[in-house]
């Protein structure tokens, strides 16, 4: 066991329960519960046995039993021993209800366990724990006298009871004067379509205390996960609650009282009311549904004894049936890319060896990028190999890298190979998604990563090379992209690397993350720059330009992060004619440049001249903050030295 | 990183064994020169192997230099690179430290 509720030491009403599942209940929603059980299905974002599980650790208990008579394995996955709730957790196949007391009674005797039902939560709160506790067994009751699923047993008081189901034996012991506890106010059940209905609109009406819903809300009533896409004119009547990577298209109507669920697509004019959408549901285009549970091709109305399912993939379906075109796109493009891997496979054996001539030792290196679409737990993650060149000390080589025909070599078998698309977003490993901010992650993670990139293009055409443009090029692209945008962009790509004289000079970037490297990175990077065979200017300007760029990462290093490591820094060189352009990314916190302390120049100073180092040799230097929290400096320098320090040696 | 020492009469003689005197490298240098100087010794600090020293290294530079006056002493540079004699102009620390085109020279004129 990995973990210990700390609240063991609280004393507590009950500090066992027992959950059980009827095989009975759980069938009344139809197939849509034969993969998963009716208490996995989301309510407003969170399963029932989730919130169950949870609200029972908050409630002092520290070892949970789940009686199952179906679904073993899935509840195995989903709770596996209960170390996220802070319990200790157990699960027992049982077959009947005759099993199942028997096992009751190897609990100890003369404890109270709380019994209940997986598909129910009757808004348990400490008051109510302990009216149950007490001499004798106590039954928690509806209005109508009917057990609501829940009761305090006392395993020494089962003897000789016989029972078919669970709901049988609570009906027995009310029926044996076991005390009546009543059932205060609403209370979660999963059990029918109506159930799902009803305690989904009881979560987005906020009338049960201490439940949680998942997603980003104000008091507007509107909940929606990370990486929703709306179209403006979408028209939400709360409370509605839109799962995480949900596309809601042109005039769509939802609420009120509607949850959608992750990775859900609704259709153009679609109209939803009073609806519970499970994950992976696509609702085709001016399909109005009222008073239904959808899940993917399944519709569960209030009113049928079980769902129906539809046939017609265009009013509802799986996402996964409705992508039958970018699967058979996806695949040729694979195919073109073996071909041309095939066909170019001399010419890279040959670029290999020339690289090896010159002294190359590793003429291709790789990077473990992070396989997309993923979920967003970084556990989940898998990684594949992307080839590229690698840059070594030989100038012709070097350039040989940079030529944008022969740079794409080596990445075309990742495509061959299902690795890559040709278009998508770029490829980053784990540790530059984790940097990226939340809502750009999400998407990222989302969507695919490709050889040719929107932001790419966007950034030659504008120039403007900085991380706001790249996030707004590939939130573009993660929300909008289509069969014909890839098309699009791949001969953009392909037109700008024939004509890449025209486009918009391209900076150099460094991407790397605050830590005892980046300095030995920044450094290497900077002789790499300036040592090019195109770049003319006195070494000793290069000296104080390193110099500058040098004081600029510490003081990002110091005072924006505080020397706390694996936090993004950007570094973009581009060199002019006459100047060098120098743009630094952040995203620490951010410094008020009047404020900073006039330099000390006594023997008695202790450090400090790095702003003003930075001041003296670059020939402009703008600091500002942008709208998505990067901070940026701005320095450039006129290759010919400047001040005092001119032709001195 | 270590620092290579060599005493000439009751001057001692630092080298440091890195390429930069800078934010990551200054911790483990002032580690190494932490009982440095003894009562009245001198010190030249040869940064012939030193090619790049940013603000930080400055201020663990001029923190020796105040140590070894208060113990009596004298501190001279020697050997610097461009960059780090770049770094002195433009700070004004040329008016602060004595800086010597080697350490033979840095020796004469302390001994003298």
């Amino acid at each position: 066991m990995s973990s210990i509720n700390p609240r063991q030491e609280i004393p507590a009403p009950f500090r066992r329960a027992v959950l059980f599942s009827d095989r009975e209940e759980a069938s009344r929603l139809g197939p849509i519960t034969e993969r998963t059980p009716s208490w996995l299905l989301p309510l407003a974002g969170k399963a029932l046995a989730d919130r169950i599980a949870g609200s029972l650790s908050d409630l002092g208990v520290c070892e949970l039993t789940l009686f199952l008579s179906s679904h073993t394995d899935v509840a195995a996955s989903f709770f596996d021993d209960g170390a996220r709730w802070g319990i200790r957790l157990h699960l027992v196949d049982v077959r009947d209800g005759e099993q199942m007391i028997e096992r009751l009674k190897r609990f100890r005797p003369e404890e109270a366990i709380l019994f209940g039902s997986l598909c129910c939560w009757p808004n348990l709160n400490r008051e109510v724990l302990e009216a149950m506790t007490g001499p004798g067994n106590a039954v928690l009751a509806l209005p109508s006298g009917e057990p609501a699923g829940w009761a305090a047993i006392y395993p020494e008081t089962l003897s000789g009871l016989e029972a078919a189901s669970p709901m049988e034996m609570l009906r027995e012991l009310r029926r044996l004067q076991a005390r009546s506890v009543p059932c205060p106010g609403p209370h979660l059940n999963c059990t029918t379509p109506a159930d799902i209905l009803g305690s989904t609109r009881v979560l987005l009406r906020k009338e049960l205390e201490g439940q949680l819903i998942p997603g980003a809300s104000g008091d507007s009533g509107i909940w929606m996960g990370a990486g929703c896409v709306l179209h403006p004119t979408v028209r939400l009547e709360p409370p509605v609650w839109i799962g995480e990577n949900s596309r809601l298209d042109r005039g769509v109507r939802l609420g009120p009282n509607a949850s959608v669920a992750d990775n859900c697509v609704l259709g153009e004019f679609a109209t939803l009311e009073n609806c519970s959408v499970l994950s992976g549901t696509c609702i085709g285009d001016q399909v109005e549904l009222k008073d239904v549970v959808v899940d993917r091709n399944y519709l569960a109305y209030t009113d049928a004894s079980q769902a129906v399912a539809i046939p017609d993939p265009f009013l509802i379906a799986p996402n996964d049936q409705l992508r039958i075109v970018p699967y058979i796109a996806g695949l040729t493009g694979r195919l073109a890319a073996l071909v041309l891997f095939l066909a170019v496979l001399p010419l890279l054996g040959m670029l290999f060896l020339l690289a090896r001539m010159l002294g190359c030792r590793r003429p291709i290196k790789f990077t473990d990028c992070v396989r997309l679409p993923v979920a967003t737990d970084p556990m989940l993650w898998k990684t594949f190999r992307r080839h590229r060149w690698s840059a070594g000390e030989n100038r012709l080589w070097n350039r040989c890298c940079r030529n944008r025909i022969l740079e794409i070599l080596p990445a075309i078998q990742d495509i061959a190979f299902s690795r890559l698309h040709w278009v998508g977003l770029a490829p980053r490993d784990s540790a530059e998604v984790l940097a990226l901010p939340e809502d750009w992650r999400a998407l990222y993670l989302s969507s695919k990563a490709g050889l040719f990139q929107l932001s790419e293009t966007d950034q030659r055409c504008l120039g403007d090379f900085s991380p706001d443009q790249q996030y707004s090029s590939e939130v573009f692209y993660a929300a909008t992209r289509t069969l014909r945008m890839d098309a699009l962009i791949l001969l953009r790509s392909l037109f700008q690397v024939r004509r890449r004289e025209t486009s918009a000079p391209r900076p150099a970037i460094l991407s790397a993350f605050s830590g005892p490297e980046i300095l030995d990175r920044l450094h290497r990077f900077l002789c790499e720059q300036f040592s090019a065979p195109d770049m003319h200017m006195a070494a000793d300007r290069k000296n104080e330009i390193v110099t500058a760029i040098h004081e600029a990462v510490t003081n990002i290093l110091r005072h924006a992060y505080g020397n706390e490591s694996g936090c993004p820094v950007q570094l973009h060189v581009l060199r002019q004619s006459g100047r060098i352009a120098v743009d630094l990314y952040d995203r620490g916190r951010d410094f008020q440049t009047d404020q900073i302390p006039p330099p000390d120049f006594s023997v008695e100073a202790d450090g400090g001249f790095g702003w003003y180092l930075i001041g003296s040799i670059a020939d402009s230097v703008n600091f500002s903050c942008t709208e998505n929290g990067w901070n940026h400096l701005s320095l450039t320098f006129i290759c010919n030295p400047k001040g005092e320090i001119k032709n001195e040696y | 990183m270590s620092i290579k020492t060599r005493r000439a009469g009751n001057v001692l003689v630092v080298e440091p064994e890195m390429n930069r005197l800078d934010v990551q490298s200054v911790p483990a240098f002032k580690n190494s020169i932490a009982d440095l100087p003894l009562p009245g010794e001198h010190l030249i600090i040869d940064l012939h192997s030193i090619q790049f020293i940013d603000s930080t290294g400055l201020g663990a530079l001029l923190s020796l230099l105040r140590r070894t006056k208060e113990v009596g002493g004298q501190l001279v540079l020697a050997s610097a690179g461009d960059q780090a004699l770049a770094m002195f102009r433009l700070v004004k620390m040329t008016r602060i430290f004595d800086i010597y085109a080697t350490v033979d020279e840095a020796l004469d004129a302390l001994n003298g």
